[in-house]
């Protein structure tokens, strides 16, 4: 579960700022607990190997503006996920300069990570597994290393483990719901099944008209709940968290257990 | 009288029910291959395994239906089985006979007629499985114990005949009085 | 697209047999009969029973060697009948392995199995799952559904082997996992011969 940051409230003439240390708390944690507490702000953080500075504005869950010494946007935000060592201050009702990016806080999170990835698996996994340590939390002290291949039954179930997760389910391209698991008693788990299998088929013949990549994802939001979908092979998988504001941490922490799945359909 | 046929499906399973029992489709290779299999296990008397299940199996489903439809006489309460033979798919019968002995027409005959489709003519009666059904009809008419009638099979359509003919005897060593 | 299997199953699942003025059922190139699931799998579980030890696997055989010929031809019948070209063939993108799904949805609608399929290397291998087959009920020892071992080897027979009725016994189809034996589904897995 994500953990309160540690965070120290400070006075300062004008009002109350608060700060603390990068090697106490995450970055990301820092977003996602100072925009659920706060309408509006800026994260200022000092960090990364030469001391740069960046800057983090958010309004209303959103994210709006991003910037360091060498990028901005969504590329500012991936530098400084790498930060592990520094510093930085909140700035309660900073207002963003303009908007570079506009996405909610976890998308943007989550989008992030995942570009950090994509870029470490192109270069080396050094840097993925840094994304992997600032999304890392406490209750995660699994071995990344899957000596065999596991019942599929037992991957589910570990999913299941990740906070934020509710149900996880496994269908067939045909809509056969092959495997479930979860808090899926209040759902008609075939119907469910049926419901994504259209689904999929849909985006996947858009995909074809639009003569585009196959999809590789899909979400789907309902309020505050949302449905994420990975195709494996020939299933595809969901899972289903009540709580949105955990889907950037849901999405990266799944990753290597839906890649574990692929080998099982 | 006519049997009436309730149609049912459970929505979770999608298992399918006749008048509140589990029923399946099979088609003539699958009776007439499970005939051949009991007719090889000579030394368990596999044919007698086929003909007491069939006659358990059937019984239930004819005590019930003739319980929930509160059915008294003979006539009414053999019917239902020779109802239930054809609306099953296995065949039509014409039975007579009281509760000491019968006899029973075959008229018609998924098992025979499968069988000489997949086979050709036999060299003998081979239909243990209406031997069997016929036993729970005359035991649910005359209401007496499962094992009560014997039932052989004197003429055979799958061994030729142009229909069958099965006779039913009163087995008082088995079963009880009347 | 691809064959949709609630489509499929909300289709099917409304054609009920009965039998004819004749008292017969002739559909899908067969005669076809309702038989309660009681006798079915009373008979299984008496047969095994009663067989000696040196006896007990022709006995499988035999179950298996029943459901399988009455699947291979029935299933022949039925991927070539009306009901089928109406419901399944209008979904068809993926040829044999959408002809399997639609053969799976329908084993689920007529209530044989509720079973659909995991994993298909085409003309390989099949991994399918039941989570309820009639003979789970089946009192006895050991893996149980003769019935869905047959059914299974014989639809990969039609979608892989050679053309009707050339293809027999091409696959064989072993059973995993079932419900029968306390597992949370069936598993069949069919392999080349």
């Amino acid at each position: 579960m994500t953990s309160r940051p540690a965070l120290t409230l400070v006075s300062s003439s004008s009002a109350a700022a608060m700060k603390g240390d990068l090697a106490q708390t995450k970055i990301t944690d820092i977003m996602q607990f100072l925009s659920s507490s706060y309408g509006q702000g800026m994260i200022q953080v000092t960090g990364g190997p030469d001391g740069h500075e960046g800057k983090i504005y958010f309004m209303s869950g959103a994210l709006l503006h991003v910037e360091t010494g060498a990028a901005a946007g969504l590329d500012g935000l991936v530098e400084m996920l790498t930060w592990t060592e520094g510093s930085f201050q909140f700035h309660p009702g900073a207002t963003a300069p303009d908007t570079n990016i506009g996405l909610s806080i976890q998308h943007a999170i989550m989008e992030a990570a995942m570009r950090l990835d994509h870029r470490g698996s192109g270069s080396r996994s050094g840097t993925a597994s840094i994304a992997n340590q600032l999304i890392h939390t406490e209750d995660d002290e699994r071995s990344n290393e899957m000596q065999q291949q596991r019942e599929s039954t037992e991957v589910l179930n570990d999913l299941l483990g990740i906070p934020g997760i509710d149900a996880v389910v496994v269908i067939g391209r045909d809509g056969f719901v092959i495997e479930s698991a979860g808090n899926s008693a209040r759902v008609n788990i075939d119907a469910l099944g049926a419901s994504l299998a259209h689904a999929v088929n849909g985006i996947e013949e858009m995909g074809s008209e639009l003569k585009i990549n196959q999809f590789q994802d899909m979400f789907v939001e309902y309020g505050r709940a949302v449905i994420l979908c990975k195709p494996m092979g020939d299933a595809v998988a969901a899972v289903i968290t009540p709580d949105a504001s955990k889907l950037g941490i849901i999405r990266h922490k799944t990753k290597k257990y839906f890649e574990e799945l692929a080998h099982s359909f | 009288m006519a049997l009436q046929l309730d149609y049912t499906m459970d929505d979770t399973t999608f298992r399918h029910f006749l008048n509140g029992h589990c029923v399946v489709m099979h088609s003539h290779h699958y009776l007439a291959l499970v005939t051949r299999l009991v007719e090889e296990l000579g030394e368990i008397d596999g044919t007698r395994v086929l003909t007491d299940v069939v006659e358990e199996s059937m019984r239930e489903i004819f005590d019930d239906y003739i319980a929930k439809h509160g059915l008294t006489s003979p006539q009414e309460r053999g019917a239902v089985g020779k109802e239930y033979y054809s609306a099953l798919g296995l065949g039509k019968l014409q039975v007579s006979g009281d509760g000491n002995r019968g006899e029973v027409r075959l008229l018609r005959s998924h098992l025979d007629e499968g069988w000489v489709r997949k086979w050709g003519t036999h060299d003998r009666p081979v239909n243990h499985f209406t031997r069997g059904f016929i036993a729970a009809m005359f035991g649910a008419a005359f209401n007496a114990p499962v094992g009560s009638f014997r039932v052989t099979e004197e003429a055979s359509i799958a061994a030729g005949a142009p229909e069958g003919k099965f006779v039913v005897v009163r087995n008082r060593a088995e079963g009880g009085a009347a | 697209m691809t064959v949709m299997r609630d489509t499929v199953v909300k289709s099917l699942a409304k054609v009920t047999v009965q039998g004819d003025e004749n008292g017969l059922i002739p559909e899908y190139e067969v005669l076809v009969n309702l038989l309660p699931v009681s006798l079915l799998n009373r008979l299984s579980e008496r047969l095994m029973a009663a067989a000696p030890p040196e006896r007990k696997r022709d006995v499988e055989a035999g179950l298996v060697r029943a459901a399988y010929e009455c699947g291979y031809h029935t299933g022949c019948g039925i991927i070539t009948s009306e009901v089928f070209n109406d419901v399944v063939l209008p979904m068809v993108t993926e040829g044999e392995k959408d002809i399997l799904r639609g053969a799976y949805a329908a084993f689920t609608a007529w209530g044989w199995a509720k079973s659909g399929i995991v994993q298909l290397k085409e003309g390989e291998r099949m991994v399918i799952r039941a989570f309820d087959y009639y003979e789970a009920d089946n009192t006895g020892e050991g893996l149980r559904a003769y019935m869905l071992r047959g059914l299974s080897q014989a639809f990969f027979d039609l979608a892989y082997a050679d053309t009707y009725p050339d293809g027999m016994d091409t696959f064989v189809c072993r059973q995993t996992k079932g419900i029968e034996a306390g597992d949370p589904y069936g598993e069949f897995i069919v392999t080349r011969k």
